[in-house]
C-alpha cells in the first residue's frame, strides 16, 4: 500500500504505526478506490437508480411500545418513541436527524433499518415496501440496507477477526466463495482505510476509530445502498471523528450511498447531512434543507438547540443570540396535550396546550410544526 | 480577556504521573508527563484534551486521587496556597478535598450512591466538613442547596433517590454538593459529556453563575472546544500528558500556534460556516504514552511539521504573546496554517 512507503507523503506527513491512511483531505485519499467500485460493489448492486429518485420513503411511521402494570402485564399506556413521522430520502443523499436523548431517534433508525417492526405507518424502500417483511424477503432487504450503530467497543465481537466480523453477512448470505471471501474482506478493510492485513486481527487490538472503520466495513461488504448510521462518531475523540466523518462523506461520492445520519451533535449532523429532521418526543418538529435549518431555524426548539451548541470561535460565540431553554423534555409515556414542545416554550400560548401543529411548509420546503410560524 | 491578575491558588508545576504495569512494573505509562499550569482565584481555566491525553488523570492528581497501584506520582509539585498537597498527610488531605478543593465528575450517575437518598449525601458531605452540624439542619441546609442549583421542588427531590432523578439534575446534585463547603476551586471533569446539548447548556450556565456568586476557581476538563470557548478565561491544551498551549481563551483560539492546537480547530464542523467548509482531521491516533520516547514531542508522530529535532528533544514552553504560551519547535512555520482558519 501506498502509505507503508518510508518517507513524508505528500503533504509531508510522516507514515505512522498503524499507518495513516485515507480518509482525510489531507491525506492522497482512498488510493484507486474506484477500481474496486467498478469491480465489486457496484457489480454486486442493484440496478443503478438514477439519482434523485427517492429510495426510501416513510409514512406515518409509529413505534409505540407497551407499559405494562401488575401481575397480568395488564398494558396501562404506551412509550410513544416515534409518533408519526414522514420522510423521504434520495439516492445519494443524506437525512439528518438530531434530537435529545429520548426523542426517538434511534428507535427510528431502528424501525427504518426493521430491526424493530413498526406498530403503525410503513416504510417504502425502492419502490417495495418493508413495513412487514419477514424471513428470507427481510434477510434480502438487510443486504441492501446496513447499519452502523454508536458504540465500536459493543458492536464487535470480541471472539471474532476483523475479517470474519466484516464476512459474517456475507457468509450467511452465500455472496461470495470461499476464495473470494479474503479478497473482499481485503476490500473492504482497504476501503475503509486499514491496512488490508489487520483482517487477522481481533477488535482489542484496535482503537475506537479504527474498530468504527471495521464497523463500516462490515457495512459495506453486502454492497448496501443504504446505511442506517446511527450516532457514529459520538464515542470518538474529535481528531478521528473528523476522519470518520469524512471517510462517510467520501463513500458516499464514490458509491451513491444515502444515510440516515442520527446524531445529537448538531455541528457533525450538518455537516453531512443535505437535509436535517429536527426530533422531539418521536415527531418531527423541523425539517429543512441543511444550511436553511442552522441558517434560518424557524421552530423554537430548533433555534435553542442550534444555540445551545457552542462555536468554538469566542468572537463568533459572544456574537450570537442565546436563546436558554428551561427544564427537560418530559416523559414520552404521557407526551404535553396540544403541542409537544409547550411545556419548554417561551412562545406558548393557550392554542398551543390545545392543538397539535401539524407539520407545514413554511416556504422553500422548510416544514415546521409550531403554530406560531406556520399560523392559520 | 486580559491576563489574568491576582492571587495564584493552584500552581502545577511539572506534574508526572505514571501507571506502572508489567511483572517487573517495567512498563511505565506515562499519563501525565511534565504538566505545569496556574489558576489565579476566581478564574475559569479549561483543560482540553482527546482521551488519554491525561488530563482526567491530572485532576485525580490534584486531589490527592490516584489510585495506588498502578498509579504513582513520580514527581512535581501541587501548590495550593503555597502548601504542596502531594506532600500532605492523608489527613491533611480530607480536609482540603471538599473543603477547599471539590470535584464533580463525569458520570453523576455512578458517582452518587444508588441506595441514599440524594439531601443525605449532600447532608453526609456538610456534617463531615462541619461537625457541629445537625442532622436536620444539614438536611435543610442541603435541599436549600439543591434550590440553589435550579432543582424545582427541593425538599422532595432530596428525599429522592438519585434513580428517580435525570441526568441533567443528577449533575446538579453533584453540583450542590461539590460547592456545598463553598470550596475556593473546583474541579469539574468532563461535567457535561453525558448530557444533552440544552442541558449541558444549563449545567455549565449554572456552574458559571455560582463561580461568580461564590468567588471559587473552576478547573473545567473537557474535550469539547466550543464550551472552552464559551465558558473558560484561559485554555491549557494538553496533549500527551502535558500541556501544549496554554493561555487568555480568546488568544489561543484566535491566534492558535501549536500545530495541535490548530489541529483541533481544524477538525470540528462549525455551525456558523457554510456547511461545505472543509474539516481537517488529524492524522493517525491519540499516542500510547508508555511508547512515545521521554525526549521528544508528543505530537511529533501526527504533526505535519515534525523534523527529527522534535522526535529527539522535548520542546520548551515559550511565550508567543502576553501570557500565551506555546510548546513547539516549529511555531513560527504554523502561521500559513492560522491565517487558514476561518
Amino acid at each position: 500500500m501506498k502509505d507503508g512507503a518510508k518517507g513524508p507523503g505528500p503533504d509531508g506527513n510522516l507514515p505512522l504505526e498503524p499507518p495513516p491512511l485515507p480518509g482525510t483531505p489531507d491525506m492522497p485519499v482512498h488510493p484507486g478506490i474506484d477500481e474496486f467500485v467498478d469491480k465489486d460493489i457496484a457489480a454486486r448492486e442493484a440496478p443503478e437508480k438514477a439519482k434523485g429518485e427517492y429510495i426510501m420513503e416513510a409514512e406515518g411511521l409509529q413505534m409505540y411500545f407497551p407499559v405494562t402494570k401488575g401481575l397480568f402485564k395488564r398494558k396501562a399506556g404506551d412509550v410513544k418513541a416515534v409518533d408519526g413521522v414522514s420522510f423521504r430520502i434520495r439516492q445519494g443523499r443524506t437525512l439528518g436527524v438530531v434530537g435529545e436523548s429520548g426523542s426517538g431517534k434511534s428507535t427510528l433508525g431502528n424501525c427504518v433499518m426493521r430491526n424493530l417492526r413498526p406498530t403503525g405507518g410503513k416504510v417504502v424502500f425502492d419502490g417495495q415496501d418493508v413495513t412487514r417483511l419477514e424471513g428470507k424477503a427481510l434477510a434480502a432487504y438487510h443486504k441492501r440496507v446496513t447499519m452502523v450503530t454508536q458504540d465500536p467497543f459493543a458492536s464487535l465481537d470480541p471472539r471474532m477477526t476483523v475479517a470474519d466480523s466484516v464476512l459474517e453477512g456475507v457468509r450467511i448470505n452465500r455472496l461470495a466463495d470461499k476464495a473470494g471471501e479474503q479478497a473482499l474482506a481485503e476490500r473492504m478493510l482497504l476501503m475503509v482505510g486499514l491496512n488490508p492485513k489487520y483482517g487477522s486481527r481481533y477488535p482489542h487490538e484496535f482503537s475506537g476509530g479504527q474498530r468504527q472503520r471495521v464497523s463500516i466495513a462490515r457495512a459495506l461488504a453486502m454492497g448496501p445502498s443504504f446505511i442506517i448510521c446511527d450516532e457514529v462518531v459520538s464515542a470518538l475523540d474529535v481528531s478521528v471523528q473528523a476522519q470518520v466523518v469524512g471517510l462517510l462523506q467520501q463513500l458516499q461520492q464514490q458509491l451513491g450511498l444515502s444515510y440516515i445520519f442520527i446524531g445529537h451533535d448538531l455541528s457533525v449532523v450538518r455537516y453531512l447531512s443535505h437535509e436535517v429532521a429536527v426530533m422531539y418526543l418521536g415527531k418531527f418538529m423541523e425539517v429543512a434543507g441543511s444550511d436553511e435549518l442552522y441558517g434560518h431555524p424557524l421552530h423554537p426548539y430548533t433555534q435553542a438547540l442550534v444555540s445551545a451548541a457552542p462555536i468554538p470561535k469566542p468572537s463568533v460565540d459572544r456574537a450570537r443570540p442565546r436563546v436558554s431553554l428551561e427544564g427537560e423534555p418530559p416523559s414520552p409515556i404521557h407526551p404535553p396535550q396540544g403541542c409537544r414542545f409547550c411545556t419548554r416554550c417561551r412562545y406558548a400560548e393557550k392554542r398551543c396546550r390545545e392543538e397539535e401543529p401539524a407539520l407545514k411548509d413554511a416556504g422553500g420546503g422548510h416544514l415546521v410544526a409550531c403554530h406560531k410560524v406556520t399560523g392559520g | 480577556m486580559a491576563v489574568q491578575e491576582g492571587e495564584v491558588i493552584l500552581d502545577v508545576q511539572n506534574l508526572q504521573t505514571w501507571f506502572l504495569s508489567g511483572k517487573h512494573q517495567e512498563t511505565r505509562l506515562r499519563a501525565v508527563d511534565g504538566l505545569s499550569y496556574q489558576v489565579h482565584k476566581g478564574e475559569f481555566v479549561a483543560v482540553v484534551g482527546e482521551s488519554g491525553s491525561g488530563k482526567s488523570v491530572s485532576a485525580l492528581s490534584v486531589m490527592g486521587l490516584v489510585p495506588y497501584p498502578p498509579g504513582l506520582i513520580v514527581g512535581g509539585k501541587v501548590l495550593f496556597h503555597g502548601k504542596d498537597l502531594l506532600q500532605a498527610t492523608d489527613e491533611e488531605m480530607q480536609a482540603i478535598r471538599g473543603e477547599k478543593i471539590a470535584m464533580v465528575f463525569q458520570e453523576p450517575s455512578t458517582a452518587l450512591n444508588p441506595v441514599v437518598t440524594v439531601g443525605k449525601q449532600i447532608a453526609e458531605a456538610l456534617r463531615i466538613h462541619n461537625p457541629g452540624m445537625s442532622k436536620k439542619e444539614a438536611m435543610a441546609k442541603a435541599a436549600g442547596l439543591l434550590g440553589e442549583v435550579g432543582i424545582p421542588n427541593p425538599e422532595v427531590r432530596a428525599r429522592q433517590y438519585p434513580f428517580e432523578l435525570s441526568g441533567g439534575m443528577q449533575q446538579r446534585a453533584m453540583i450542590a454538593m461539590a460547592v456545598s463547603c463553598g470550596p475556593e476551586l473546583l474541579v469539574a471533569d468532563e461535567p457535561t459529556t453525558a448530557l444533552d446539548v440544552t442541558v449541558q447548556a444549563q449545567v455549565l450556565d449554572l456552574l458559571d453563575r455560582l463561580r461568580k456568586k461564590l468567588g471559587m476557581a473552576v478547573v473545567l476538563i473537557t474535550h469539547n472546544l466550543g464550551v472552552v470557548a464559551r465558558y473558560a478565561d484561559s485554555v491549557k491544551v494538553v496533549y500527551g500528558g502535558k500541556a501544549v498551549e496554554t493561555g487568555p481563551t480568546d488568544a489561543v483560539f484566535e491566534e492558535p500556534c501549536h500545530p495541535y492546537t490548530l489541529g483541533l480547530l481544524r477538525a470540528v464542523p462549525r455551525l456558523d460556516l457554510p456547511r461545505g467548509y472543509g474539516l481537517h482531521p488529524i492524522v493517525g491516533e491519540p499516542p500510547d504514552m508508555s511508547k512515545v520516547p521521554e525526549e521528544s514531542c508528543a505530537f511529533a508522530a501526527r504533526c505535519r511539521y515534525a523534523t527529527d529535532g522534535c522526535r529527539e528533544g522535548r520542546p520548551p514552553m515559550e511565550e508567543v504573546g502576553e501570557g500565551h504560551y506555546c510548546a513547539c519547535f516549529h511555531k513560527g512555520e504554523t502561521l500559513e496554517e492560522r491565517r487558514a482558519l476561518p
